[in-house]
């Protein structure tokens, strides 16, 4: 094949992957509903795309309201949200089909356990921050919570599936406020 | 390059034989005809090439972690747009090279490498801004597929060694992720008319040789990684015939290699089967293995155990037929080694079937004694002192194990090591005097 045709579309290929990322990621963004999850920061690091604060969204598992539906490991799983009366977003059922509405994440099973708790692993674990900020922010959550009370949540956004964080937020403010 | 210092000792020796009378001018002159010039182009490109793509790596590894500081004045918009400023360079930089036929090593490899790094920087990146999770296969994967055509479009090898890290390291997280690594084989055949090509043309140039070291190495890693492993130690017998064939591959076909370490295969395959051999010396290899312990359900997957079956098979059968070729050379020391899959096949129905790990156990510990004896004996034959110690090495390493497990008293491991040492030092006195007597 001719060698600047094979060039013309690899370069088409390389700028449509990052491209499509991107316009996928900012539908969601601007479209998608918003919900509340609380969360928990810590601070690890990542080699190719540098500092994150790590969350933890507490909610890893799921009692099924039907006991027959046999999930495998590693398998597709539409998880479905609701809020509840103080504003914040729980997990309330799993799906193995596409459910209707947008009140859904689409995630994996890490497991099934006693037959109708369903593990799974939301797709909220990473916000990325300065390096310098990273571990502040971490800091700064540890002395803003106290027991039984934990005040940091993210906001996010959701749209057919995907789920994206729009914000972190610790005592109600953004968490770059603080800095 | 060796043939090069062949050359140039040729040369200085000319004067010398025209002087006693051994060549004539004209007989000298056409020595020089025929080797023509030393080629010090040659070293010059390697060299040039070198610093090229050390230059591009570095480059683009700053790029990577200069972004990865996250410059949270930006905004979102901004941020996103460079992630596509070093991409977009070396798009350009690939561009000139095309159009312009630049086809120099140095540009061919620095700059495929550039975009290597650039396209897996702008695809962290925009993950980085978006806050997407942590997938990190599904990065790789992503990487890897948009980097391959460079190998060929640039007619490029350091690409392709750093695809074939980057596929073995993707089916790793891809079955630790609770997936299957069935997708590594039609990967890396991808490279395969690339590395060919290059093989065929001379297998000894310092291109294939990087290229059939990396393949060794990703094989030993991925073969171990992609098996489903629903039926215990399939794995034995997979590893021995893999070493087994490259080992056999490399005196078949690639016999006649200037120097060692243009022999990547009969390397590879040397260490992979002495190393396995004494893992197989111990008990806990033998142990929960065979049809009684077949694993299903949970992180296996049926469908994926039928590739294991496939692959064991196939290696099983390439394995033998070598060797059955192999056998009937009648060389002692080549023999020696590639019947170690024969034995494994052996031991695995003992242990499988009969739940007998001691007999196995047995074999392996008489078969590595047996290893370091042959390795002795050729080394002592051939008068290569290198494979003499080789073989008090094996040897050593196994009795000194085997009398650590034994518990046995101080004065009986006394007597052994004192054995193992005076072994060390006659085989070498022997051997300096035979390359003495030889001077």
């Amino acid at each position: 094949m001719n060698k600047r045709l094979v060039f013309a579309i690899l370069v088409t290929a390389q700028l449509a992957v990052p491209s499509w990322m991107i316009a996928s990621q900012e539908h969601v963004l601007r479209n998608g509903d918003l919900y509340k999850f609380k969360t928990a920061p810590v601070d690890p690091y990542d080699i190719f795309r540098g500092r994150y604060v790590a969350l933890s969204t507490g909610q890893r598992s799921i009692k099924l309201s039907n006991n027959n539906i046999k999930f495998d490991r590693g398998q597709e799983v539409f998880v479905i949200i609701k809020t509840d009366s103080q504003g914040f977003a729980h997990v309330v059922d799993a799906k193995t089909q596409k459910p209707k509405g947008n009140n859904y994440i689409k995630t994996t099973v890490s497991y099934q356990s006693y037959g109708d708790t369903v593990r799974f692993n939301l797709p909220l674990n990473r916000y990325y921050m300065n390096e310098e900020k990273a571990p502040q922010a971490e800091q700064l959550y540890r002395e803003n919570s106290r027991r039984n009370k934990q005040d940091a949540y993210v906001l996010v956004r959701v749209l057919n599936g995907t789920a994206l964080i729009e914000g972190l937020y610790v005592n109600n403010k953004p968490i770059e406020s603080y800095f | 390059m060796k043939r090069n210092k062949g050359i140039a000792w040729l040369y200085n020796e000319l004067p010398v034989l025209i002087k006693q009378g051994i060549l004539s001018n004209e007989s000298a002159e056409k020595v020089r005809q025929y080797y023509g010039d030393i080629n010090p182009k040659n070293k010059a490109q390697i060299a040039l090439a070198i610093f090229g793509v050390v230059g591009a790596v570095c480059v683009g590894l700053g790029i990577i972690l200069l972004f990865a500081y996250n410059w949270d004045d930006l905004t979102r918009m901004q941020r996103t747009s460079l992630a596509f400023a070093p991409l977009l360079l070396s798009n350009a930089l690939l561009c000139w090279a095309i159009f312009k036929n630049k086809q120099s090593l140095a540009i061919r490899e620095g700059f495929s490498v550039f975009n290597m790094l650039a396209i897996g920087g702008a695809i962290a990146l925009i993950s980085q801004i978006y806050h997407l999770p942590g997938d990190i296969d599904s990065f790789l994967l992503t990487w890897m597929l948009l980097s391959i055509p460079l190998v060929y479009l640039m007619s490029a090898s350091l690409p392709a060694v750093l695809y074939l890290i980057g596929i073995t390291a993707w089916s790793a997280m891809s079955q630790i992720n609770g997936g299957h690594a069935l997708l590594f084989w039609p990967l890396v055949a991808l490279v395969f008319p690339h590395y060919l090509k290059h093989l065929s043309k001379d297998p000894y140039a310092s291109r294939p040789i990087w290229l059939s070291s990396a393949l060794c190495l990703c094989f030993s890693v991925a073969i171990g990684i992609s098996l489903e492993k629903v039926l215990p130690g399939l794995w034995i017998i997979v590893y021995s015939a893999f070493y087994c064939i490259l080992y056999l591959v490399s005196k078949f076909w690639f016999d006649d290699a200037p120097a060692t370490w243009q022999r990547p295969f009969r390397n590879y395959g040397i260490l992979g089967t002495t190393i396995l051999s004494y893992i197989f010396t111990y008990e806990w290899v033998w142990k929960s293995i065979g049809w009684n312990y077949y694993r299903i359900g949970g992180k296996f997957h049926a469908a994926a155990g039928i590739a294991d079956y496939l692959v064991a098979g196939t290696l099983v059968f390439i394995a033998i037929s070598l060797i059955v070729k192999m056998a009937k050379r009648k060389e002692l020391f080549e023999t020696s080694f590639s019947i170690m899959p024969i034995l494994a096949i052996i031991c695995y129905s003992f242990s499988g079937f009969g739940e007998n790990e001691f007999i196995s156990v047995w074999i392996y510990n008489l078969y590595v004694l047996y290893l370091g004896i042959v390795c002795v004996l050729s080394g002592l034959k051939e008068q290569q002192l290198g494979i003499t110690n080789i073989g008090i090495l094996i040897m050593g390493v196994l009795i000194f194990t085997r009398f650590l497990d034994a518990s046995l008293g101080i004065i009986e491991r006394g007597i052994i090591f004192i054995i193992i040492g005076a072994c060390f030092i006659i085989a070498n006195m022997f051997l300096s005097k035979k390359f003495e007597r030889k001077v």
